[in-house]
């Protein structure tokens, strides 16, 4: 199947985890891939593995907390492929420090990989999408972090940069629609994911993680591919402003069992 | 739960084995095709069997793995019936669409016990049975097909925010937090059964049932058009594709939570 046939898409953060995966489903549903990363090797990886199977693709470095950086990913993608129809906001920080100890530099470097680096991304695939004259799909990865806590501490910085990103998504949403620009602008919020980003945790913060996803694992990175995907493709055409929680129940409620059964007749005591 | 396993080059919902209800028009019609068409056994129920008919009738240019069956979604008897038929014929089931539903609202200073009563029946108590029957019937069993099986709860934005429908919003309400209950009861059980609502905001339906004569009725749709980001109505269609993708594997790591398809009425 083809479901983005002919689609140009620029992936941030694509040379690992969810955005690595991504960028091999959209190849192998037909896009054409630039490829971006702070790391060149990695994304240079993803590229050729894409190529080599008959895809195409190009890698670039990119920080994406740069508006220079935005600018010349853009005019790259304009220049190799013509346009823009994908942008996937994907790279992100996550440094786990205690609020006192985190530094307004240390905070600002959060902000600005998290939600400056979308921004400027959001703005400036806008005007490339405006300048196609095509339809255009922008998904930019949250956090169920954006949401709540979920009782993990040390992440002040991440959970407030996600928490923005979520409602510059929904910004973005109601500018594009109100102007009849035909981009829709979505997130997607995912709970734990078994990436890099969890390798700073021990084997028992790990398994306590592990453990408070009610389907009793973390995600795959393809598992969030997939939901990237249906945003990015046609079939999505009525969604905007929307926030996909792909948390394997996190969210959902209740976990354990170990919480007060109540009886027919009400509360027990 | 399982891993995704998915193949993007089959068909996306093959041969699973789909029940949906309120399947003889409108988003469950459209819902019966597309999913047909991505190789699903669709088992469309309505209480309105001609129009149930007919859709089958639609299906049948490309498949012969459907059938139909009358069903008032509010009496668990009917339920009872069409989990007994599904299972005796196919041995196991797949996917649920909780999709019956009523619109007649109002406000709630004009709303009246019965029609309180008969929304909350079809669209909160209706989908509890079917969440009950599925439940039971699939429990920890693994599909032969070996992936998770999955219940889409039509509810809609008004079971998210208000909006002068107030039976409506109360029952599509409870459905989002009946779908998250049920989906971290079934994670907690460690059955392979993932549940999730849909939240469609205005779509081009019968239930819409704008007399397109009326300048009152055209006034009130424009209005409503207005404080839509995207300035339209979704076709059924585009439910449809949310719903296939709930359906299928793709969606291997959501549980529990809200596909919201509304051109972006809920953003503001």
């Amino acid at each position: 199947m083809s479901r983005l046939l002919d689609k140009v898409a620029v992936v941030t953060g694509g040379g690992s985890g969810i955005g690595a995966a991504t960028c091999r489903l959209f190849a192998n549903q037909g896009a054409k891939l630039l490829v971006t990363d702070i790391d060149l090797a990695a994304a240079q990886t993803i590229a050729d593995q894409i190529k080599g199977q008959g895809g195409e693709a190009v890698a670039m470095h990119h920080d994406v907390s740069s508006e220079s950086g935005w600018i010349s990913v853009m005019s790259c993608a304009q220049q190799t492929f013509g346009k823009v129809n994908i942008l996937v906001n994907n790279a992100g920080v996550c440094v786990q420090q205690d609020l006192i100890s985190t530094s307004l530099q240390d905070w600002r470097k959060t902000m600005g990989v998290n939600l400056d680096g979308a921004f400027i991304g959001v703005r400036e695939a806008i005007k490339s999408m405006l300048a196609n004259k095509e339809s255009g799909s922008i998904i930019n990865i949250a956090s169920v972090n954006g949401l709540s806590s979920g009782g993990i501490e040390g992440c002040a910085s991440y959970c407030a940069s996600k928490a923005g990103l979520r409602l510059l998504t929904k910004s973005a949403a109601l500018e594009c629609g109100r102007k009849g620009y035909p981009i829709r602008v979505n997130a997607i919020c995912p709970g734990g994911v078994n990436t890099a980003m969890n390798q700073m945790l021990s084997k028992e913060e790990l398994a306590a993680k592990e453990k408070c996803h009610p389907v009793g694992r973390m995600a795959e990175p393809v598992d969030i591919a997939n939901s990237i995907l249906f945003l990015a493709s046609e079939e999505s055409s009525f969604v905007t402003g929307a926030d996909f929680i792909v948390d394997g129940g996190v969210t959902a409620g209740f976990v354990s069992g170990d919480y007060p059964e109540m009886s027919a007749g009400g509360a027990s005591e | 739960m399982n891993k995704p396993k998915v193949d993007h080059l089959s068909k996306r919902v093959k041969d699973k084995v789909v029940i949906i209800t309120g399947g003889g028009s409108g988003i469950g019609r459209a819902t019966s095709l597309l999913l047909a068409q991505h190789g699903a056994k669709v088992i469309v129920s309505d209480i309105d069997i001609e129009a149930a008919e007919e859709t089958v009738g639609q299906l049948r240019a490309f498949t012969d793995e459907t059938m139909c069956l009358e069903q008032d979604v509010a009496n668990h008897e009917h339920w009872d019936k069409l989990l007994e038929l599904v299972l005796s014929r196919y041995g196991h089931l797949d996917v649920l669409v909780n999709n019956a539903g009523i619109g007649i609202s109002g406000e709630c200073r004009h709303t009246r016990l019965e029609d309180w009563q008969r929304v909350i029946d079809i669209n909160l108590t209706g989908t509890f049975l079917g969440v009950q029957a599925a439940i039971n019937a699939i429990g920890d069993r693994i599909s032969p097909n070996q992936s998770s099986a999955s219940i889409i709860n039509i509810s809609s934005t008004y079971g998210l925010v208000g909006g002068g429908l107030v039976s409506y919003s109360a029952a599509k309400g409870g459905v989002t937090l009946l779908t998250k209950s049920a989906a971290a009861e079934c994670a907690r059980l460690g059955y392979n059964i993932r549940i999730n609502s849909l939240h469609p905001g205005g779509v081009n339906t019968a239930m819409a049932n704008i007399d397109s004569e009326d300048p009152d009725d055209q006034t009130a749709l424009q209005e409503f058009y207005a404080r839509v980001p995207m300035g339209r109505c979704a076709e059924p269609i585009e439910i449809a594709q949310g719903i296939l993708f709930l359906a299928s594997d793709e969606s291997s790591y959501m549980t529990g939570s809200e596909l919201v398809i509304d051109g972006g009425y809920t953003a503001v």
